[in-house]
């Protein structure tokens, strides 16, 4: 199993405050079944600009001293890349990262507002061959109020990347309901668990993966968690899936509503 | 490639078999009448355009005829994603690009994993598709299109909301419209039907689409279908091998000669903003690296003493 959001690196971002919670970290994801860990840190212009390089000496050295603690883990270096239009230059100068040096890029929107050239931007990538893939979508709010965004920017090219925690609950009720209708609809393509704190995450594990059994199987899991990243780490293409339109029901529009 | 493209993916399904009678359907009527250039249109969206027209594009490449598709959806387009290519070049950018020289069409076709199959996607979207489709461009693109393959689709719009496809149905050959079956409606079928006739287009047929699958009458068939299910599941490691690799990032202009010209001028300018940065960017100092190591260590050693 591949977690494939997570901001494990000390210092970089607002995820691990130091080398003592990434080691904590680390074993919290070994404990709840990962083997491997893509660091996606945030890279957002103007706030957290580590380079790919100074990420990239963080991760080899923590990796060569894992053993140390007793942990048995392999590392990928990924970023999270906050939309701009200025998003293929940052992948090509080195600033952000593709996610283990493949075509694949995982990128995430300002979590209130809608930005304006969502597919002029995504456009930009795909222009240079890169693979978008879209941190956590049902947690902006714009897409909770309008979840066939998701729909038309799968049908653009755009790969899906759930989080772990929304699907029971952790980021609310309302992105607990979409991502749920996303994953019931072949919609999702990757789950991650974009840890940032021990104790947040990683515990609930067990939890959330009798609830993801339930709702599309193990063998679809194993797909989302296993397979998909597998293939991003070796730069592959994945077979998607023709997504599904879907409608709310009645108790889900009220839980959206409010 | 997506699984939709279900004449590729599992060519012995019956929905495959069902695009073969289509394609002979279409030969026939070929005897008659020239017909190189098929729009594939709708009343309304979602009725399935784009299914029909990749499916039945790959259906005749897998006949030996060198087939183009070309998205004219110059607001919607996804052949690009069905069939697994890059969204640009496309019709739009050759559309509203001022050269005219007779070879630059080429740089726009992009082929895909099937052979003898290729795609012009739909491009960047235009302030302004309508107009670009009743420019001369578009003529000439379809007789360039003409003089190097056998058969052109055009992957249209729905007829009902925009005009683009009822403008390009005097440019193509013969039309096929497409209807979604207890969802298209009898009225605005008649009368994208009379919007076409009124414009000198022909039309070939209608395809009738999202049909239930009686289980009842089709039995034979469904055997026939678990029994090609079964036969691909086995052999679903293979299908993914199939995928076409995934090219390499584009990085600068000079290397690129093939790309259009839109976006070499991206890249040049991308290029010249950043040659600055770029070698502080590529790699960190050794005290750096150092640095990081010595905090891990401090960690290391005080954990140890913590133990003890």
């Amino acid at each position: 199993m591949i977690d494939f959001h997570t901001h494990i690196l000390p210092n970089i971002d607002d995820g691990s405050e130091s080398v003592e919670e990434t080691f904590d970290l680390l074993k919290e994801a070994e404990n709840a079944g990962f083997d491997s860990i893509i660091s996606t840190s945030h890279y957002i212009e103007g706030y957290y600009e580590e380079t790919s390089a100074k990420r990239q000496a963080w991760l080899e050295a923590i990796s060569k001293n894992l053993y140390k603690k007793d942990i048995k883990l392999n590392l990928y270096l990924g970023s999270e890349v906050y939309i701009s239009e200025n998003i293929a230059n940052l992948l090509l100068t080195g600033k952000a990262s593709t996610i283990h040096n493949s075509n694949y890029v995982l990128f995430e929107f300002p979590l209130a507002t809608k930005p304006m050239n969502i597919y002029e931007a995504i456009y930009n990538m795909q222009d240079r061959r890169y693979i978008p893939i879209l941190a956590h979508p049902e947690r902006y709010s714009f897409i909770q109020q309008n979840p066939d965004l998701v729909y038309d920017l799968i049908q653009n090219g755009v790969l899906m990347q759930a989080n772990f925690g929304s699907v029971i609950g952790l980021y609310g009720e309302k992105a607990e309901v979409i991502v749920k209708r996303l994953i019931e609809n072949d919609m999702v393509h990757f789950l991650g668990s974009d840890v940032h704190r021990r104790k947040t995450i990683y515990p609930h594990m067990p939890e959330i993966i009798k609830e993801l059994e339930f709702i599309i199987g193990k063998d679809k899991l194993k797909e989302l968690t296993t397979i998909n990243p597998n293939l991003v780490l070796i730069n592959e293409r994945i077979e998607v899936n023709e997504p599904r339109k879907f409608k709310l029901n009645l108790k889900d529009r009220r839980i959206l509503k409010d | 490639m997506k699984k939709e493209v279900i004449a590729y993916t599992s060519p012995k399904s019956p929905i495959s078999e069902i695009f073969r009678t289509l394609r002979t359907n279409i030969q026939f009527m070929n005897v008659k009448r020239k017909m190189q250039v098929l729009l594939v249109t709708s009343t309304s969206p979602s009725e399935g355009k784009s299914w029909i027209s990749s499916n039945l594009a790959v259906t005749f490449a897998q006949a030996g005829k060198k087939v183009i598709i070309i998205d004219s959806d110059m607001r919607k387009g996804r052949q690009f994603a069905i069939l697994g290519v890059a969204p640009r070049p496309g019709l739009s950018d050759f559309l509203s690009s001022e050269s005219t020289d007779n070879d630059s069409v080429l740089n726009y076709i992009q082929a895909t994993e099937i052979e003898n199959l290729y795609v012009i996607p739909a491009g960047a979207v235009p302030p302004n598709p309508s107009e670009l489709l009743v420019s001369t461009q578009m003529i000439d693109l379809l007789d360039q299109l003409k003089k190097i393959c056998d058969i052109v689709i055009i992957d249209g719009t729905p007829s009902e909301l925009v005009t683009d496809s009822v403008i390009l149905s005097r440019l193509a050959d013969s039309t096929i419209i497409v209807t979604a079956h207890k969802i298209t409606k009898k009225d605005s079928l008649r009368k994208v039907i009379k919007n076409i006739q009124n414009v000198d287009g022909r039309i070939a047929g209608i395809i009738i689409n999202k049909l239930p699958i009686s289980t009842k009458r089709y039995g034979e068939k469904y055997y026939y279908y678990g029994d090609e299910r079964r036969r691909t599941s086995r052999s679903e490691q293979p299908s993914k091998s199939k995928l076409r690799p995934i090219e390499p990032i584009i990085k600068n202009a000079g290397e690129d000669l093939n790309d259009t010209k839109t976006t070499n001028k991206t890249n040049s300018t991308i290029k010249s903003k950043n040659t600055s940065d770029e070698k502080n960017t590529q790699e960190i100092s050794n005290e750096e690296k150092g640095d990081i190591l010595n905090q891990i260590n401090k960690y290391l050693e005080k954990e140890k003493k913590n133990n003890l």
